[in-house]
């Protein structure tokens, strides 16, 4: 007996033991140094936007009941100067005068429009200049003029605003599946469609026409003019390309409110800020923005936990990535090459979306132009960016640059993404690892495909897809079965690279 | 000679006077006509009669309420279009004059306004604005230094012509060298730049008359009637000096003199007009050829026949491209040579006399 229990405690100490060993040789350790990880530049999932019009007390993304409480409490207590939107009449004063506005802006009709301040932000160049000067905007508005980029209209379709729309300004045409509505806005002559209203009042997104657009101002009562946050881009006067452009201020003397917008913002406090603006402007259903909001935090959480969890600890090497945002690619019938390419610098949009989705950043000593988004011009096929050691290059295109690709159809030769060729002279080339990504996308959308490209171990195809697939349905208004049949990068392979 | 040969003559010499006159008259008809039209063209529908109404309420003083339809109708009127045309009128005359002046001090047919390099300095001017995003002089404009650069090439021919021979020819290879020059200058910048920055230096070249305000156009009427006056009172002078260098100073003219003063007054027109409008090319080569075929070679009456002509015609060609498209999409340089070039033709074949 004695024999027998110690044989059974011998055998179970040594399946244990066994078990002990073979998980301690099967656990997986960290393959790279952790402090070679660069984690700091990953989006912030604690997005609290605010809604940056006086009359917003509580600071929240819409003017309701709440504020004219918040407001009255605060004028009891003597704290209502702290408020820093409580002046809602901006009168220079906060007293009841302002609850009285808040009521008015809360029932702001056609018959009773109001006007509202908000903040305008410009920028100037990469970075944002907050103004003090808050501009004015007469409100409900049924009638606009805006920059009809790719960014912009994808901004304008969360809220479903369409018909709204009377006049554009444009450089070239936006993709046709994902903003099918907005296609009657580019016709671009008298001649293009027979008995078709013209909308277009600039030839490129940040230049109007004061000509066309009184026709608008008069013809379609047209009161607003809503475009991009690029005070050196958008509505900064005559260029030689296109003399014919107002400046902001002749938006003014016009008799038009202008708002400014930064729809490609990775800042999504902005972003939804923005569309805040927008959707208390035109009048539109605002819950639209907390459902955003609760969707962008969860999401960008959820790509900050996977990288944390895995490339932060060492599991998983981070990339090396570049973010193209232009290039070109030919050659002559002698067979002479003709190509030139550019890397966005830290401050651009498109360089903060691979770096959201867990890019490294590895060009700090490059010597970036103040206030430009990108390098100089290289003609050299990317050989400048050998000493960068760059594992990964997307090129984020919008409209003639990436239009929606089914899944299913022939990639045509006419489509420009033989351009990549400009960078046919890195690493990130010879291993494959070059990629241009749809910019028609929403930016955080922007950032799913961006991790899925840079870390297909952890986010996976079928995890963008599903991603897309839900954001797409819930605020864009567009069925699975495009999305599903869409591709929104395309690979070296694609692209017979 | 008995009176009827001198009466003959005279009625000879009479009707030739009035021809010239004539056609002056004529195309200062036209322009007229021109105005009254392009001054309805525009994307932006206003009737005929609503056109008239806003420039003459606007003569007589009387203000439309703001952000009313006559508001409107003026803001566009008298704020966009008669600027523009009275700027393609100007610039009609400066480059034509130019011309026709050029080829005179010239004694060469293909000489025009650009042959002295101004358009290449502008250009070149623009090109390092543009595509380094560079300002020379950061207080200016960048009309203003497309206006300082286009000076230089004249600069330079004016100080170097009386170093070396100081004749015609020096002059044009003068000119014509320091315009491959500043091309060559322009093209390193060019070749260094995006598809982008190229086409919006593209753009400029081919000219557009939309970005002109009233205090501008004043500088530029300032510059070009006087510039063309000058050319005027100097055109009895010109006529002298197409005998030759030797046989006008025989007659007492100071030939390098007055052939320094026209490219200096020359090249501040055009330079002028290149800054604001581009480079807008067959006014200032072809037109003074035109005006030639119908009434000679006379500068005092050639000088001020282009003026007319030059006017009308461009501001003809700017109302096509602004009726083809309101947003500067065709450029009036190509519509100048597409409707130019066969004109000329048509009269050179109708006319077998020579014109030069």
């Amino acid at each position: 007996m004695e024999k027998k229990a110690v044989i059974a405690i011998v055998a179970i100490v040594v399946v244990f033991a066994a078990i002990v060993c073979v998980g301690l040789l099967t656990q997986e350790k960290p393959k790279y140094d952790p402090a070679d990880v660069d984690l700091s530049q990953l989006a912030s999932a604690d997005i609290n936007p605010c809604l940056e019009v006086f009359g917003n007390v509580n600071e929240d993304l819409v003017i309701d009941d709440k504020d004219v409480k918040a407001l009255e409490s605060a004028l009891k207590d003597g704290t209502a100067k702290n408020l820093r939107y409580a002046d809602a009449n901006f009168d220079g004063v906060v007293d009841k005068n302002d609850v009285e506005y808040i009521k008015k802006i809360m029932n702001a009709s056609f018959d009773n429009p109001v006007e509202i301040k908000h903040i305008q932000r410009y920028s100037d160049g990469d970075y944002y200049v907050d103004t003090s000067k808050g501009r004015t905007t007469t409100i409900p508005v049924n009638s606009l003029a805006v920059t009809a980029s790719a960014n912009m209209l994808t901004m304008f379709k969360h809220l479903g605003i369409c018909d709204e729309i009377k006049a554009v300004a444009w450089y070239s045409k936006v993709d046709q599946t994902l903003l099918a509505d907005y296609q009657k806005f580019f016709i671009d002559s008298k001649f293009d469609v027979e008995g078709s209203p013209v909308y277009r009042v600039g030839g490129s997104a940040g230049y109007f026409s004061e000509e066309m657009l009184t026709k608008h101002i008069v013809n379609d009562g047209v009161t607003t003019l809503i475009t991009a946050d690029n005070a050196a881009s958008y509505l900064n006067g005559p260029s030689k390309s296109y003399p014919y452009g107002i400046t902001e201020d002749r938006a003014y003397e016009l008799g038009l409110d202008v708002i400014r917008v930064a729809p490609a913002a990775t800042d999504f406090e902005s972003f939804l800020a923005d569309v805040a603006l927008i959707a208390l402007v035109t009048g539109k259903d605002s819950s639209i923005v907390t459902d955003l909001q609760s969707w962008i935090s969860s999401t960008i959480k959820e790509i900050n936990n996977k990288l944390t969890d895995r490339v932060g600890k060492g599991f998983v090497k981070q990339i090396s990535v570049g973010v193209s945002s232009s290039n070109s690619y030919s050659v002559t019938s002698d067979g002479k090459v003709e190509t030139s390419n550019y890397i966005s610098s830290p401050t651009s949009d498109y360089t903060k979306v691979a770096m959201a989705a867990g890019g490294k950043w590895v060009m700090q000593d490059y010597p970036w132009k103040e206030g430009s988004s990108s390098s100089s011009k290289y003609t050299d096929l990317g050989k400048w960016l050998e000493p960068y050691h760059l594992n990964t290059i997307i090129a984020i295109k919008t409209a003639s640059g990436f239009t929606y690709y089914d899944k299913d159809a022939t990639l045509s030769s006419t489509v420009p993404w033989s351009c990549m060729m400009a960078f046919s002279d890195t690493e990130a080339f010879y291993n494959d690892h070059v990629y241009v990504l749809s910019g028609d996308l929403p930016v955080i959308l922007r950032i799913v495909y961006a991790a899925n490209l840079l870390y297909p171990e952890i986010f996976s195809d079928s995890w963008a897809e599903k991603k897309n697939i839900d954001y797409s349905e819930k605020f864009l208004g567009i069925s699975s079965s495009i999305i599903k049949n869409g591709k929104f990068y395309v690979t070296m392979e694609d692209m017979g690279l | 000679m008995d009176d009827s040969k001198f009466e003959q003559m005279k009625a000879e010499y009479n009707s030739h006077i009035f021809r010239k006159f004539g056609f002056i008259i004529l195309c200062i008809a036209f322009m007229i006509v021109m105005i009254a039209i392009s001054v309805n063209i525009g994307g932006y529908q206003i009737s005929f009669m609503e056109v008239y109404r806003t420039i003459f309420d606007h003569i007589l003083g009387v203000v439309p309420e703001e952000y009313s339809k006559e508001w409107y109708d003026y803001q566009i009127v008298w704020n966009n279009r008669l600027p523009r045309i009275l700027f393609a009128i100007l610039s009609g005359i400066g480059l034509a004059v130019s011309g026709a002046t050029m080829q005179s001090v010239m004694k060469n047919p293909l000489a025009e306004p650009y042959t002295t390099g101004v358009s290449s300095g502008a250009c070149f001017g623009v090109a390092i604005s543009m595509a380094l995003g560079v300002s020379l002089f950061p207080s200016l404009n960048m009309g203003a230094e497309a206006f300082i650069m286009a000076l230089i090439p004249v600069a330079i021919i004016i100080i170097m012509s009386p170093k070396l021979n100081n004749s015609v020819a020096t002059v044009i290879l003068i000119g014509t060298a320091l315009t491959y020059m500043f091309n060559a200058f322009s093209t390193f910048l060019l070749v260094t730049t995006d598809s982008e920055t190229l086409a919006a230096i593209y753009k400029w070249q081919v000219g557009s008359f939309s970005n002109i305000t009233w205090d501008r156009l004043a500088i530029i009427a300032i510059f070009v009637i006087a510039g063309t006056i000058i050319i005027e009172i100097l055109s009895h002078k010109l006529n002298i000096m197409t005998l030759g260098d030797n046989a006008a100073q025989s007659l007492g003219i100071n030939v390098r003199r007055i052939r320094i003063l026209c490219l200096l007054v020359m090249a501040i027109m055009v330079a002028c007009i290149v800054s604001y409008a581009g480079i807008i090319g067959f006014v200032g080569l072809i037109c003074p050829h035109m005006i030639r075929l119908i009434i000679g070679s006379d500068n005092r009456f050639l000088i001020p026949a282009a003026s007319a002509f030059g006017a009308a015609f461009l501001l003809f060609s700017d109302s096509c491209a602004k009726w083809l498209s309101s947003l500067d999409m065709v450029p009036v340089g190509a519509i100048c040579g597409l409707i130019g070039a066969p004109l000329f033709l048509f009269i050179l074949m109708h006319n077998r006399r020579n014109i030069w």
